[in-house]
């Protein structure tokens, strides 16, 4: 028996995730995401390689556009009827998501849209929620369940069963808990096949702890000062784990200075922490019980009135990377002064202004042929990231001890490394399969198998000392199970008389 | 009774050894009840087992009945301890039976066991098992067997030196060895929890190839799929390494420590937080690691060789990665008890490694941002113990985060980094100086923790000679450059950072010459604060005697040396710090000239608090000068006040009703001091008498037109001034004044410039005149009976102290809103002499109002007889002002009738 993969995307790259797995016969896709970087067929899977009729069901890890973008499509569009699972915060927080891009693309860019709000919403009815080790029975053989991922709110890794073939696929996750979100969590799972992502295969990240302490001096310095911060980033995730970090620190040295959150980002994704409690991490479900974390004590809604209000401050905005809209606005009108600082976490796209500050400090920034930007605030630059690094994929990897791995979500020389080390250090075999290629993984399977009386007894009389061993012999006929008998009875069954055969040789002492 | 014996009835006819006899659940159950009651008789309970224990037998071929009887005996025993013995010798030959009989047997001797006192517990299952019956229940198929023999087995071990043995503990180890691979999670973690009992008791009897042993099988253990045993497991290994550290076995002991930490460490990355928690905890148990493998858990990158990488590659390939980063991995975690751990661990190592302290530092201060104060706390106690050990070697980049500590929400945090900052040595002046800032920013803040600032301020400075002494230097040149009446140092950072300065001269007296001069002096002053805040460092007296050698102060040396001896502050020290504080007081002088009322006030309150806190320790008569002090420093703050208000009359409206109001209480509060104390000399009765010419000046000045009884109180005064001593230069000046007709308030400004507070002296012999009352058979609760409009009586205790026979006394009483009825003392009725007289007496209280019930205010009053005349309205009353002696007390009343 073999568990059969057919890498969709996110081989040997990161986008687009979709793994499809056929495990003891069942075909399970594992998320259905879109590739941000084209806007051509190549942002989807390729989809012509499946019947949508054969899946049997479709499991999406967490809400990024890269691991559900292409979801409306496949069940919309190229007529998958099955069943969806995700976790109830993806389910919550998808549609926000894709309607979002889907009127970027059609809005902003003015490029045809590949799917409809109406089909969002269609195909998000389908979706059935699960829960965190909540074991879903998906038909007679087939048993899914999820488990906590971190990442985001309510990325979960999800395990598969058939029969005596197990399988997990981990999506995106992280092994160090940050502020708001929890480490993923798993039990000891005897499986034949574990896919995970590998992002940071190469990199190993040192203690978070230091990088929290350079942005808290950084920010402290600058409000002591009189100065603003304007921190860019996008509505979920990063925004509200930096906010819990500064609203600690305000709470603990008793500072004043007021923090801001633009307006559309406060409302709705605070809304959705405030509700989605039980998937954060578990300083925020201690605190709970007291007060909600994300009733931030020191955060206010700003207008934009506000901009130019003299005094310290601390802004977060959206979008992150400085790529226009409010947080654009905002810096065109702080970054002229010394005084203020420009915060930027994660990663920041080419081309955009976040870019341009972090790689090197440019002190004009030519906005178009009209716009010119003095750009003399101080630029602090966090690389805070929710993925595992090198370290955690391989913890990951040596406590479930799988008996094969397959890398995807990463880019091919750094997969090849990684490889080498879970192939060498923890003598698993590895694979890092590139897109639309098939790996096939062979699995145990073990029968159940009756035994005689007899040979029971056998066993119990054969003791001898600490080693058990007992002799029989496997009897398979087509139609009947499996059996094990003693010596005796295989003859009785099979009508033979014990024959034995004894012979002596001779051997000569002087023989060398 | 009779019921009792009915219910036994049945029961000891069951005794009958019918070989065809069933024991119903009935019966059981009864006496199930009767041995549960407390009320039963000793009797019948001796009784009910007797015949529980004779039916045994006969039971033995109904598994059923026989584990239920075993269990009501088993009950029983814990209430009934006396009976265990007999219970035990009859269930001996029951315990190689069928094997329900064998379990429900074993957990009946557990509960007896667990009942008794250590030493019977353990003895009476000594008197029943044996080795062979124990290794041939130990390996009997069936768990439940297994599962009691095993329990019995820890609970034995626990015991294990009070009691007689009946397994050799080679026996007992391989028992345990055994279970550790059992198929039952339970039996294993049961198991490893019993080797570890016998470890821990059997500490220093045991040969070094018992932890060995242990510590192979739990090393195989610890990848074990059951959380539980995994935690156990891991506990062991801790455990073992402890052992083998502290042993002397030959073997090459840091290779061997080293992976039992590396196979610790690898737990570090667990999914079960129990077991991470475990890991940690035993982490700290292991001691001698090599500074490679220490380093290593700090990375998670995999050092080179360079760092010393090679005795980690020396191990076996398994446990080579496991070290890395494990201590990250730990402080890192989500769940703030493991973070804990960690950090306690880690700070037990730092202890241990130079090497290994420097680079946990950064962790341990990254700590200080935890969002738990509990690990906040843990990390501080880590830091202390480097710190104490020396081996904290703090640099700039920390000091953000660990300053900030100071001002932290929790006073724990701040207590905990101060606690630190007095052992800490610090590189640069740069930090010490913004070290001492961050204090005095904690003492603005919190003023409650004065005395523990203070406490690492001195010893921040004793431990800073250089950067101490250049503080002292600026300090000096700062004093320098501010006018005499700018006293900055009323201030708290002033305090905080004088502290700092006398800190090396005080402790080794260091420095000393170096130190300027007039920053002793102006410690003086501070001196209670000071040295409360060192408390157990430096004895009070020998301050004091330290600050006035050092200050340019002119004292005499013995008046302070035979009191050196005595506990407490003696007399003498108190005048010398009360000449001190008097002097400033006259500082506050040129303040309130000044029209600084502000500052003058601040200075006025910390000079106030100075007094309190002397006065905690101070004698009964050095309380009476303070109890002056208090009372004259109040009423500099009431001159201040109108100082104030007359210099800003001119700008703003003026409110001539609060300025009535402030002189009211301006001319009680002098009146006051003139009549409580009694033995002025010469200077201070002049003194007080021209602060009384200050009122009238004041009052003078607000009246448009002065009267002639103004005037002519005023001229007697001066007159009284006169016969006193020669008049001083403001005296000299109203009396010209009057004499020229010319407006006072014209002068007002002039005549304060002449005003002299250097007048004041210490008296020795000021006493306290004061009365005390005690009213007899009364309180709220119990209120006196009257009955409305007639007469009432009060039954009084007067004690007087210091009164001389010219005195007039009286007793005031008052009811809310009516008039008061005052008593004339006569001081011929009392007993004693003119320093204590005293008195019962029963005072008539005439107007009782016409309500249910009623309180009286009482108190002692004298009259101030050299006070201007005034007609009061109350017929039988004082006729002159009167100033209060003693403490209101109530007295309560309530009618007859409402009783």
């Amino acid at each position: 028996m073999a568990i059969q993969c057919l890498i969709l995307g996110a081989g040997q790259e990161v986008g687009k995730s979709c793994v499809v797995a056929m495990i003891g016969g069942k075909k399970i896709m594992f998320d259905c995401g879109m590739h941000m970087g084209f806007s051509d067929h190549r942002a989807f899977p390729d989809f012509s390689l499946l019947s949508s009729n054969d899946i049997s069901c479709v499991v999406i890890t967490h809400f990024h556009l890269d691991h559900i973008g292409a979801l409306p499509y496949f069940t919309e569009v190229c007529g998958y009827n099955g069943p969806i699972y995700m976790t109830y915060p993806t389910k919550a927080l998808a549609p926000l998501m894709l309607e979002d891009y889907r009127k970027i693309l059609v809005d902003r860019r003015g490029l045809e849209e590949q799917y409809t709000y109406e089909n969002i919403i269609h195909c998000m009815n389908k979706v059935i929620p699960i829960d965190i080790k909540q074991t879903i029975q998906v038909d007679k053989d087939l048993q899914i369940r999820a488990y906590y991922a971190g990442h985001v709110l309510g990325a979960a890794m999800i395990y598969a069963q058939v029969g005596e073939e197990k399988m997990l696929y981990t999506g995106d996750y992280n092994m160090t808990p940050d502020r708001h979100l929890g480490a993923a969590q798993i039990d000891r799972l005897s499986l034949d096949l574990l896919i995970t992502e590998s992002t940071y295969a190469t990199t190993v990240r040192d203690s978070k702890y230091s990088r929290e302490r350079e942005f808290l001096k950084a920010v402290h310095t600058c409000v002591a000062a009189g100065g603003k911060v304007l921190i860019p980033t996008f509505a979920l995730g990063r925004a509200q784990e930096l906010c819990i970090l500064l609203d600690d620190y305000w709470e603990r040295m008793n500072i004043n200075v007021p923090i801001y959150f633009s307006a559309g980002l406060t409302i709705q994704a605070n809304m959705y922490y405030k509700m989605l409690i039980g998937w954060t991490s578990q300083k925020i479900k201690d605190s709970y019980t007291v007060r909600n974390p994300f009733d931030f004590k020191h955060v206010c809604p700003f207008e934009r009135s506000m901009i130019n209000l003299p005094g310290p401050c601390v802004l977060f905005a959206t979008p992150g990377m400085i790529s226009g809209g409010f947080s654009l606005e905002v810096f065109k009108q702080w970054a002229p002064s010394d005084k203020n600082l420009i915060a930027i976490p994660g990663y920041c796209v080419a081309g955009t202004i976040g870019h341009k500050l972090m790689s090197g400090k440019p002190t004009r920034i030519d906005l178009d042929k009209d716009t010119l930007i003095d750009v003399r605030c101080q630029i602090h630059q966090l690389t805070f990231s929710p993925h595992t690094d090198s370290k955690g994929i391989m913890d990951l990897v040596e406590f479930l001890s799988p008996k094969h791995v397959i890398l995807v979500h990463g880019e091919k020389p750094k997969m090849a490394a990684l490889k080498q080390r879970i192939e060498s250090e923890l003598g698993i075999q590895c694979e890092y399969p590139a897109n639309n290629e098939t790996v096939l993984v062979p699995t145990t399977q073990s029968l159940k198998i009756s035994a005689s009386k007899t040979f029971v007894r056998n066993c119990t009389t054969e003791l001898d000392g600490d080693e058990r061993i007992a002799e029989g012999i496997l009897v398979m006929e087509k139609g009947h199970n499996a059996k094990i008998v003693s010596e005796e009875e295989f003859l009785e069954t099979i009508g033979a008389e014990r024959n034995v055969v004894s012979f002596t040789g001779w051997m000569s002492p002087l023989a060398q | 009774m009779e019921e009792e014996g009915s219910l036994v009835q049945p029961l000891t006819t069951t005794c009958n050894p019918n070989p065809l006899f069933q024991f119903d659940l009935t019966s059981l159950s009864s006496a199930q009840a009767l041995l549960l009651n407390p009320s039963t008789s000793i009797d019948t309970i001796h009784s009910t087992v007797d015949s529980l224990l004779l039916s045994l037998p006969h039971l033995s071929t109904n598994a059923t009945s026989l584990s239920l009887a075993l269990s009501v005996l088993a009950q029983s025993a814990p209430l009934h301890p006396s009976l265990s013995q007999s219970i035990v010798s009859s269930v001996r030959s029951l315990i190689n039976g069928q094997d329900r009989t064998s379990s429900a047997v074993l957990s009946a001797l557990l509960s007896i066991a667990t009942s008794c006192h250590n030493e019977d517990g353990s003895s009476i299952l000594t008197s029943i098992l044996d080795e062979d019956l124990v290794l041939s229940l130990a390996s009997s198929g069936v768990y439940k067997i297994r599962s009691r023999i095993l329990r019995l087995l820890v609970f034995v071990v626990g015991r294990w030196k009070c009691s007689g043995k009946f397994l050799t503990d080679e026996v007992m180890v391989r028992v345990f060895l055994r279970f550790t691979g059992d198929i039952y999670p339970v039996l294993r973690r049961d198991a490893i929890d019993g080797l570890c009992e016998f470890l821990t008791v059997a500490r220093d009897g045991v040969d070094f190839c018992v932890p060995e042993c242990c510590l192979e099988h739990a090393i195989g253990l610890i990848g074990d799929d059951d959380e539980f045993v995994r935690v156990a497991a891991v506990r062991m290994v801790g455990l073992c390494g402890e052992m083998l550290g502290e042993k002397e076995n030959g073997v090459d002991k840091i290779g061997q420590m080293d992976t039992i930490f590396t196979q610790i460490c690898s737990m570090a990355r667990d999914m079960s937080v129990k077991v991470r928690i475990e890991a940690f905890n035993a982490l700290g148990k292991v001691k001698l690691v090599s500074d490679a493998v220490l380093m290593q858990s700090l990375s998670k990158k995999i050092l080179g060789s360079k760092n010393g990488g090679k005795s980690i590659i020396k191990l076996d390939k398994a446990s080579k990665p496991c070290a890395a980063g494990a201590y990250i991995h730990g402080i890192e975690d989500e769940f703030y008890v493991v973070r804990k751990s960690a950090c306690r661990s880690l700070g037990i190592h730092a202890v241990m490694s130079i090497k290994f302290a420097d680079d946990s530092i950064n962790y341990l201060m990254d700590l200080m941002n935890d969002d738990s104060e509990s690990v906040r706390l843990e990390a501080l106690d880590s830091l202390f113990r480097m710190t104490a050990q020396g081996c904290l070697n703090v640099q700039e980049k920390h000091m953000h985060m660990f300053l900030g500590l100071l001002t932290d929400m929790s006073s724990l945090v701040r207590h905990g980094a101060r606690k630190i900052l007095q052992l800490m040595k610090l590189p640069k002046l740069e930090i010490f100086k913004s070290t001492v800032n961050e204090l005095i920013a904690n003492l603005e803040k919190y003023p409650e923790e004065e005395e523990g600032i203070f406490f690492s301020l001195f010893s921040l400075g004793k431990n800073h000679r250089e950067f101490s002494l250049n503080v002292a230097k600026d300090l000096a040149k700062q004093i320098k450059r501010t006018s005499k009446g700018d006293l900055t140092f009323a201030k708290p950072s002033m305090a905080a950072t004088l502290v700092v300065c006398i800190a090396s001269p005080l402790s080794e007296n260091e420095n000393v010459p170096d130190t300027p001069v007039v920053l002793f002096s102006y410690a003086v002053p501070l001196l209670g604060r000071i040295s409360r805040a060192l408390q157990g460092t430096f004895d009070q007296h020998f301050l004091l005697t330290f600050l006035l050698d050092h200050s340019n102060i002119k004292w005499k040396s013995q008046d302070l040396m035979p009191e050196i001896a005595s506990k407490g502050i003696s007399e003498d020290l108190m005048q010398s710090v009360i000449k001190f504080i008097s002097k400033s007081v006259g500082d506050a002088w040129s303040l309130i000239k000044g029209s600084n009322g502000n500052d003058a006030e601040k200075f006025l309150r910390s000079c106030m608090k100075e007094l309190e806190i002397i006065s905690l320790n101070a004698s009964q008569a050095a309380i009476t000068t303070l109890d002056f002090f208090s009372k004259y420093i109040q009423i500099l703050q009431l001159i201040s006040k109108i100082q104030c208000k007359f210099d800003s009359r001119n700008s703003t409206t003026f409110h001539i009703k609060s300025h009535h109001i402030l002189l009211e209480k301006l001319d009680s509060a002098l009146r006051k001091i003139r009549y409580s104390f009694t033995g002025w000399t010469k200077e201070v009765e002049c003194h007080i008498l021209e602060l009384s010419l200050l009122v009238d000046v004041f009052t003078f000045s607000l009246a448009r037109i002065p009267s002639n009884e103004h005037l002519k109180n005023l001229l007697s005064k001066i007159s009284h001034l006169e016969a006193i001593s020669c008049l001083s230069d403001f005296t000299k000046e109203i009396k010209r004044l009057i004499e020229e007709r010319s407006s006072v308030m014209v002068n007002l400004h002039s005549l304060l410039k002449v005003f002299e507070c250097s007048g004041l002296e210490f008296v020795r012999e000021m006493k306290p005149i004061k009365a005390e009352l005690k009213v007899v058979g009364d309180d709220s609760e119990n209120p006196l009976t009257f009955v409305p409009g007639l007469p009432a009586g009060i039954r009084l205790w007067i004690t007087l102290h210091n009164t001389s026979s010219t005195d007039r006394l009286w007793l005031h009483m008052s009811v809310r809103g009516r008039r008061p009825q005052y008593v004339f003392l006569d001081l011929s009725n009392f007993e004693g002499s003119e320093e204590v007289r005293k008195c019962s007496s029963l005072i008539p209280f005439y107007k009782t109002p016409k309500i249910a019930s009623f309180e009286i205010r009482v108190c002692i009053v004298i009259e101030c007889l050299s006070e201007h005349y005034e007609v009061l309205k109350e017929r039988d009353g004082p006729k002159y002002d009167v100033t209060e002696l003693s403490v209101e007390k109530l007295v309560y009343f309530s009618s007859v009738k409402s009783r």
